[in-house]
């Protein structure tokens, strides 16, 4: 009797546990089609084998660490500028719509805390960043400032004479 | 099972001391045992052959963790149930988890003698047994391929599923009863 038949607590004429050792003694009649230690070594010292393992010793851990590197960069600029910060002005006439999208000047904004003073044209004017070329805007427009907290009240009041002051500045390039 | 505890642990001593032949030895005599495990815990033979040849290079590379006195074959073993549940992992996703088919229709092992009086119910009995023991939870199905499949005692199964004694006990309890609401045998 075996040594299963002996500690199981079924009973031994039981059928589920006679068909259970019988498949047990198939399965100890089996036995390894050749010599595994020399299929061992044989695999291990394959190309396919080595290559394998190259990959998994070396690109793999780089191509790892270099994700991690990525993940931690654009989580580090996210902490450090957590909002979008607009750093130029489209002025863009609205009134006719073939040309809504049309770029009639790029004026940038410094970034940093004098911003918050002023507006972006007189910034534009105090310093040397490239001036509006009103000659270039034609027809007549209606100009407003929709900059997110920036007070932006209008094109005169920031000391610009526009020939045609009717233009809208909308829409911001981010960097 | 046919691992001798004392051979094999003095192979193993023989192998620490340097004698790099003496695992080629060792891997010689238990490598039919590490085969049947590996069938016993439901891969298909080229999956076992592999598992076997995976066993025994991790016990070569772990060879410096041997330790004198302690139970060979529980050691090995011990290797044999992580390879056999990563290549079950890898079978899973295949669509493979019951015993192979092959190993209980004996088309591997075709003397006549050992398929004397082997009936088509038997066969179909031991197939949906066979699926039955696939469906077991994890812990039940290793304790019961160790102890009625393998053979193995219950502190040797113990030591390959890293587990006290009590607890295969329990788990190949608990295999038997949900084998037997799964599987209908006439009395």
């Amino acid at each position: 009797m075996s040594d299963v038949e002996k500690n199981n607590p079924q009973r031994p004429d039981d059928n589920l546990l006679k068909d259970l050792l019988s498949m047990g003694g198939r399965i100890r009649r089996q036995r390894y089609p050749g010599n595994a230690w020399q299929d061992a070594r044989a695999r291990q010292s394959s190309p396919a084998s080595a290559g394998r393992g190259r990959f998994l010793r070396l690109i793999l851990p780089a191509l790892t660490a270099a994700a991690a590197l990525i993940f931690i960069a654009i989580g580090v600029s996210h902490i450090l500028n957590p909002t979008a910060r607009p750093t130029g002005i489209k002025i863009t006439r609205t009134d006719q719509p073939d040309q809504a999208d049309e770029t009639f000047f790029a004026l940038p904004i410094p970034s940093g805390p004098q911003m918050m003073g002023g507006t972006a044209l007189e910034m534009a004017s105090s310093s040397d960043l490239p001036m509006p070329d009103a000659s270039r805007l034609p027809g007549n427009f209606t100009m407003s400032f929709q900059l997110p907290e920036i007070s932006m009240p209008t094109a005169a009041s920031a000391g610009i004479e526009w020939k045609t002051p009717s233009l809208t500045m909308t829409s911001f390039e981010r960097s | 099972m046919a691992i001798s505890p004392e051979l094999s642990g003095r192979l193993m001593d023989r192998c620490l001391a340097g004698e790099e032949s003496a695992f080629g030895e060792l891997a010689l005599m238990v490598q039919d045992d590490l085969y049947r495990f590996a069938l016993a815990h439901g891969l298909n033979c080229h999956d076992a052959a592999d598992a076997t040849q995976e066993t025994l290079l991790r016990a070569y590379n772990k060879r410096l963790s041997w330790q004198a006195g302690r139970h060979a074959p529980a050691w090995l073993y011990g290797f044999a149930m992580n390879v056999v549940r990563e290549f079950r992992r890898k079978a899973g996703r295949r669509g493979l988890t019951g015993l192979d088919p092959a190993v209980l229709d004996g088309l591997e092992d075709r003397r006549p003698e050992t398929n004397a009086g082997h009936d088509a119910d038997a066969a179909d009995r031991q197939k949906l047994l066979a699926e039955a023991i696939g469906r077991l939870p994890e812990r039940q199905r290793e304790a019961l391929a160790c102890r009625f499949l393998q053979g193995l005692d219950v502190s040797q199964t113990a030591a390959a599923m890293g587990c006290a004694e009590g607890t295969v006990k329990a788990a190949v309890f608990a295999a038997i009863e949900n084998l037997r609401k799964s599987v209908k045998f006439e009395a």
